[in-house]
């Protein structure tokens, strides 16, 4: 009785899991099969011998990324700009997206839209070079007529440290917002028009309407991005780190993060079970982290944790 | 999961048929995918199987011997040429005759050959002669990747033997683990300031009186006085001005060197040796004084192109007989050379196995494979034909008595179907015609030069840094932070390099320098 209907349960279901099927199996060859790879970084790799057949070698592998002054300083940087990163791409993206969906002309809307998001998708290195056009030392165009229209003198961009946060976080904003901004503009035309209407007929201001009817419509998308913005904190946009300092060795002490740092040595060295670890390294905070916040906001409103 | 129920109950309801019909279309669909992803991989497989055999095929008419013969797979690292496998059956042609072998090459662009090697080298991809170049040869022998090629050597390197010569044969090793066999280049270390010459004259500058980095001040402060406008020494970033005047052997790394050309024994910091903070000292100097371009440290284009733009004087770059008229035409100007020898002409590993030809671990008949790369060596008809291209076709005979040779008419850089100029990388460019241009003068100088220059004492020692790989990704972070400013001039050498030294001993320079000096100190006793 039991098995004849768990058979035609699964008969009922199997259309589904078919359907299911091709992409079960993508996931599984690109995502899960390479997983494999991780043992690499517990190995002295030997392609003679074979990847399985290496000689294990521990934690050994992981030790570079700790053992000197710069482990401290990397973490921080990545940290701390990924933290200011995810908090200002989501203010600001959020206001500009509220902006510009009150824009009643169509047209405007669009080309505001767009206008946003094109440094999107322009290339890092074409950027490095637009912020070069206004920061190189002898033709930049801040050295040339931008300081001395203030009557300031000209600084060396490239060799001064202090200025790069500032820099790093505006090309960042800049770059970047359009993406954040298009999720929460879908979101904000997917609320319900009515309640702007019954909210304008019972005589909320523009701020009361924000406050009280846009924000909290808007909070499981604030979080789903926040939580895949936590998960990504020990990675950081190795183009931006990278390419618009122009690997200015100077500047190293506020530009240098995990990624370029591994960058910069393994390059020298070749070596694929220190990469490998650096990764694995990355991949687990990465996770702990997403996990972690994702306890904390289900402790705090349930519907709306990712899992 | 609600919905889904619901959408399952409706499919019931609506009877059998629609379910089967169903059932059949997701099954098929998923037949049709799998089908198409394994008829397109078997499409492609057998196309690249019959792309070689076909190559190989045109090569001879003794079809049954080529088919039996090997075939050796050549990269390099250079551009695709658009008659490739015409040469190529040219080559299988000269190779089934004399050697018995067949050969495939396979070009890498300059932007990823080390990646594409990387992978070609750790998956099963079928390889055989593989281009090392010094900064990978330690980590392509710790894992493996290139067999140790020291008995194949003796036993068929005749012709390598012979044009590298009996000592330099084996040079290119790690602790006696032979990872290739070295090109005929130049080999040894020498500097100059490459200066134009339209300028030089109008000064009435002598150039000849010149022969320290600091010699050059009366120059520079010439052309600064009557052509103000002019940037003076134009260079690209990480190198800059003094990252391209040799002084020390730097022992694969700069990591602990031995000073003035290796002529001591004693492994030193480089940031400690008085001939450094001297050059770094002057170089600074100079960029006080406005000589140095302020933008070097960000620029990422070469001292040639920045030389083809007009306003510039003049760079630092390696010496070699030829090198004032390959860089006259590269930059645009007429040029002359300044020497600027902290020591004189020098020979170090770095110089001579900068590349080396080695064998991958992939390859499954090293015997044949060797006594290809060894005729390579020795024959000047293959090297003409492989960096050339076909007479008659890829270039004419221009001089014959010089054996200089050019394009034919009509041809040019721009069209050309082959023409890979690339004698540097190549086994033995000693052995090649002379492209228009150069003289067959400077080609014997440079041989010549190979044999006479002064020996470092380090010559044929690299050091094992396997187990030093923290302390040296730490170096070369914090040798990165500084290194430009210093090259470049921009930051005054008794601040800065004090400062980089206490980060460099952090980092743990002390460990690779005694670990290096006690290799080096094994390694001379054992030559003894």
């Amino acid at each position: 009785m039991k098995a004849a209907k768990r058979k035609r349960q699964i008969k009922r279901w199997l259309p589904l899991f078919l359907m299911m099927a091709p992409g079960l199996i993508y996931v599984f060859i690109n995502n899960y099969i390479p997983m494999f790879g991780i043992v690499i970084a517990f190995k002295k790799v030997n392609f003679q011998k074979g990847i399985f057949a290496s000689d294990w070698v521990g934690l050994e592998n992981f030790k570079f990324l700790f053992t000197t002054d710069d482990a401290w300083i990397i973490t921080r940087n990545t940290i701390l700009y990924n933290l200011v990163f995810i908090v200002l791409n989501t203010v600001i993206g959020i206001v500009m997206a509220i902006f510009i969906c009150d824009i009643t002309c169509k047209w405007a809307k669009k080309l505001y839209q767009s206008a946003v998001l094109l440094p999107y998708l322009m290339s890092i290195v074409i950027i490095s070079y637009i912020v070069y056009a206004f920061l190189a030392t002898e033709n930049g165009m801040l050295n040339n007529s931008i300081l001395p229209m203030l009557g300031k003198e000209p600084v060396s961009w490239y060799s001064e440290p202090k200025y790069w946060p500032f820099i790093l976080i505006l090309v960042h904003i800049w770059k970047g917002i359009g993406y954040g901004c298009l999720i929460y503009i879908s979101s904000i035309n997917g609320i319900d028009r009515s309640f702007f209407e019954a909210a304008g007929l019972d005589g909320a201001s523009k701020w009361q309407q924000i406050r009280y009817i846009t924000l909290p419509s808007l909070v499981p998308s604030i979080i789903t991005l926040t939580l895949l913005s936590v998960g990504r904190i020990f990675y950081s946009d190795f183009g931006l780190f990278y390419q618009v300092p122009l690997d200015s060795g100077a500047l190293y002490s506020t530009t240098n993060v995990i990624d370029t740092y591994v960058y910069r040595g393994l390059l020298k060295l070749g070596n694929t079970g220190m990469s490998s670890a650096a990764g694995v390294y990355q991949s687990i905070v990465g996770f702990i982290l997403v996990l972690t916040a994702n306890m904390a906001v289900r402790k705090i409103s349930k519907e709306n944790a990712l899992f | 999961m609600n919905r889904c129920g619901q959408g399952l109950r409706h499919f019931g309801m609506e009877g059998k048929k629609m379910k089967k019909a169903m059932k059949v279309l997701a099954a098929l669909g998923i037949c049709a995918s799998l089908l198409t992803a394994c008829g397109g991989g078997g499409q492609e497989s057998v196309e690249s199987t019959s792309g070689t055999s076909g190559s190989e095929n045109v090569s001879t008419e003794k079809e049954t011997d080529v088919s039996e013969m090997y075939t050796v797979t050549m990269a390099y690292i250079g551009n695709e040429q658009a008659d490739m496998a015409k040469v190529e059956a040219a080559m299988n042609e000269m190779l089934a005759k004399e050697v018995g072998a067949q050969i495939h090459i396979i070009p890498l662009g300059w932007g990823s050959y080390q990646q594409q090697l990387q992978l070609m080298l750790s998956g099963g991809e079928k390889l055989d002669i593989v281009p090392v170049l010094l900064n990978n040869a330690n980590s392509y022998v710790s894992s493996g990747q290139v067999i140790d090629m020291s008995e194949l050597i003796d036993q068929y390197g005749t012709n390598i033997k012979a044009s590298l010569g009996e000592d330099m044969a084996k040079i290119s090793n790690v602790g006696g683990y032979v990872f290739g066999v070295p090109v005929e280049k130049e080999w040894y270390t020498d500097s100059c300031i490459l200066m134009r010459k339209d300028i030089v004259d109008k000064y009435g500058l002598d150039v000849s009186k010149v022969s320290t980095l600091a010699d050059c001040e009366e120059i520079f402060e010439t052309v600064k006085q009557n052509e103000p406008n002019m940037k003076i020494i134009v260079g690209s970033k990480g190198s800059g001005l003094l990252g391209r005047i040799g002084h020390s052997d730097v022992l694969l790394d700069g990591f602990g060197v031995l000073e003035n050309g290796g002529q001591s024994t004693t492994v030193k910091n480089m940031f400690e040796t008085e001939t450094y903070l001297d050059l770094a000292r002057t170089t600074h100097d100079f960029y006080e004084k406005g000589y140095i371009d302020k933008d070097m440290p960000t620029t990422t284009d070469s001292a040639q192109v920045i030389m083809k733009a007009g306003n510039a004087f003049c760079y630092a770059s390696p010496y070699k007989p030829g090198v004032v008229e390959q860089d006259s035409l590269a930059s645009g100007y007429e040029l002359v050379a300044a020497m600027i020898q902290p020591c004189e002409p020098y020979c170090t590993n770095n110089g001579v196995s900068f590349v080396s030809w080695g064998i991958a671990q992939n390859c499954t008949d090293p015997e044949i494979t060797m006594q290809v790369l060894d005729f390579m060596y020795g024959s000047a008809e293959f090297m003409n034909l492989y960096n050339w291209g076909i007479e008659g076709e890829h270039y004419v005979v221009k001089d014959a008595e010089k054996d200089i040779i050019g394009f034919p008419d009509g041809v040019d850089a721009s069209n050309t179907a082959y023409n890979l100029n690339l004698g540097w990388e190549l086994p033995n460019q000693f052995n090649l015609h002379i492209w228009e241009g150069n003289t067959p003068e400077n080609m014997k100088a440079q041989a010549e030069m190979n044999k006479t220059s002064m020996k470092s004492n380090g010559l044929g020692f690299m050091y094992d840094y396997s187990s030093l790989s923290n302390e040296l990704t730490a170096l070369s972070n914090v040798q990165e932070e500084y290194l430009n400013s210093i090259v470049c001039g921009v930051t005054d050498p008794d601040e800065i390099i004090p400062e980089l030294n206490e980060k460099l001993y952090k980092a743990g320079l002390q460990k690779v320098i005694d670990e290096k000096q006690r290799q080096f100190d094994e390694w001379l006793a054992a030559q003894e």
